[in-house]
């Protein structure tokens, strides 16, 4: 199979454990939960990004000789109801749980070939698709919108604390040893934490003073893939903070993705580094986002957050966004340097949540006026000390989604820096409830769009 | 505006400017992109796909693709790059008066894209 007919189905993080509850074996049938979801078309797969999941009532199932579920047709009406109205696709989920290698039966193929198609005539714009999740893997059939046969090629990616990927059992899952220069690495990330750094796709958005920091420790630490979005050419005050930046990229007037790609090549060839040269939100620049796997904003504007925030839940993507700011007050003589490092789960809290992100502050750097009169951020105060602590957290944020080292805190939290103390401190954080990046955005995929 | 009210400026929409498409995402505003509408004498390209956002409440936005420039090769001023529904668009400044008791869709958009017409 091709690998651009790869579906990979996303399960944002407040809907993962419903979904792992709703799927315990029940005393007499498996159970069944129902999900509707959005997708969203990229150059090698196709998402499917789950927004609701509706577990089966107990009613709902009849009584038979089998071992599967069967399940009255009346009970999916209300679903199908909002999938219509909410021009949304249906997903079945069911469990085999236990360990290694999953397949669907005979009963969930003939199950599938019944029901998705019909799925199809109701919302012909979404895909449809039934899922048996195992322990570590999952296998699947998919109809996309405008065929008839059936997409088995598919990842699940459960988005939590760390992403747990489940991979269908036609691709091929790389066990093999550390390399010689992660050797040290794997004896805390271990075998399979090193696939996954090695397989992991991760964009830095902004490459000066914190993304540059972000983008040499990625390299060392030998992800797939670091995509490096900026559009500016460096000049000669970015040599105060910008890693790997020499007077003569000043002269050549190279741009900063050249001397990061540059950077990334004399610490390890084997880490592909893609630059793209536009900034947020160029459309370049926003496809390239889509494809990876974690984002890292290392922004300093809050018009460029919010593009940011917007995209990384729309598509699903854990997103790590640190930030600084240095007041020097000559008068008091009092300076406070603070900053923050957050690690925004899709389903868990965005910057809109917690005003990191608010309307004031937009208006703030337009002087009250629309969007069209930004000129860009002020210049404010930069330390390369300080941006290279907030990277390092940063990219220990990356390590933590990608290999799952460090045990849940079990509250939403987020780092604060303080440069003066010299401290990074966990603050605890809430989500709100009738956020409307989070309602409306959150999972939203590529448009509908219908001919008139 | 009311469900009437679109139905019936999107068919004029169709009428005036071709080949257009209609999305409905979650927030409860209304998507019309123009495949290509023609832009004043001069400017560049000649035409450009539009974008009209209609929110559940107040005045239409209207985006079209960046890079455009006027007739005398000038790109507008007061002008931004944004993202809508995940995709780039140009977000201008305007200013015409807009009813929408007794305006229609069609005006508004010809009233937006006048303004290219003016040098700056």
């Amino acid at each position: 199979m091709k690998k651009n007919n790869l579906v990979e189905v996303r399960i944002p993080l407040h809907l993962n454990a419903l979904l792992d509850k709703s799927l315990a074996f029940n005393s007499w049938h498996e159970s069944v939960v129902f999900g509707l979801a959005s997708h969203a078309r990229l150059r090698h797969k196709t998402l499917l990004l789950v927004k609701k999941i509706f577990p089966l009532p107990a009613e709902a199932y009849i009584r038979g000789a089998a071992h599967g579920a069967r399940w009255h047709g009346r009970a999916m009406i209300p679903i199908l109801n909002e999938a219509i109205s909410e021009k949304l696709g249906i997903i079945i989920f069911h469990a085999h749980l236990h360990r290694g290698a999953v397949s669907l039966s005979g009963d969930d193929r003939r199950s599938a070939m019944t029901l998705l198609p019909m799925f199809q005539n109701s919302v012909g714009s979404r895909p449809h698709a039934s899922f048996v999740l195992g322990e570590d893997h999952a296998a699947g059939m998919v109809l996309m919108p405008e065929q008839s046969g059936f997409q088995e090629l598919i990842r699940v990616r459960c988005l939590g604390n760390a992403i747990r990927d489940l991979e269908c059992n036609e691709q091929s899952i790389s066990r093999g040893l550390p390399d010689e220069i992660h050797h040290r690495q794997a004896l805390l990330t271990g075998t399979v934490g090193e696939q996954s750094i090695k397989r992991a796709k991760i964009s830095v958005v902004g490459l000066s003073g914190g993304g540059s920091h972000v983008v040499q420790q990625l390299a060392h630490m030998g992800v797939g893939e670091i995509i490096g979005i900026d559009g500016e050419k460096v000049e000669t005050s970015n040599r105060g903070r910008l890693i790997g930046m020499t007077g003569l990229d000043v002269l050549l007037l190279r741009r900063k993705t050249s001397v990061m790609a540059r950077m990334v090549r004399r610490i390890n060839r084997r880490v592909k580094f893609t630059g793209v040269p536009h900034h947020l939100p160029r459309q370049p620049a926003i496809d390239a986002l889509k494809e990876s796997d974690i984002v890292i904003g290392c922004l300093d504007n809050y018009h460029a957050k919010a593009d940011l925030q917007e995209l990384a839940w729309r598509y699903m993507i854990p997103y790590i966004d640190i930030g600084m700011l240095i007041r020097p007050d000559k008068q008091s003589r009092q300076i406070t340097i603070g900053g923050n490092v957050l690690t925004l789960i899709p389903g868990g809290f965005c910057q809109w949540c917690n005003d990191f992100l608010s309307e004031e502050k937009l208006k703030e750097e337009t002087g009250g006026r629309p969007r069209s009169y930004f000129e860009g951020s002020k210049k404010q105060a930069q330390v390369v000390s300080f941006n290279g602590t907030l990277a390092s957290q940063a990219v220990t944020e990356v390590l933590k989604l990608l290999t799952g080292f460090a045990p849940p805190t079990g509250e939403f939290t987020f780092k604060k820096f303080d440069g003066l103390e010299g401290t990074l401190q966990n603050w605890i954080v809430k989500k709100k409830n009738d956020c409307s990046c989070c309602l409306n955005l959150l999972g939203g995929g590529d448009p509908v769009w219908e001919q008139v | 505006m009311t469900e009437d009210a679109l139905k019936t400026d999107a068919v004029a929409l169709k009428e005036t400017y071709g080949e257009m498409s209609i999305a409905k995402p979650a927030g409860g505003a209304t998507l019309i992109r123009i495949s290509d509408a023609p832009l004043p004498k001069g400017c560049t390209p000649s035409s450009t796909p539009a974008l009209l956002v209609i929110p559940g409440q107040g005045r239409p936005v209207l985006y079209v693709k960046p890079k455009l420039k006027l007739s005398n090769g000038v790109e507008p001023r007061s002008t931004s790059v944004v993202t809508v529904e995940g995709e780039e668009w140009m977000q201008f400044s305007y200013n015409f008066p807009w009813d929408e008791n007794t305006n229609s869709l069609v005006q508004f958009v010809a009233a937006g894209l006048r303004r290219f017409a003016k040098l700056e």
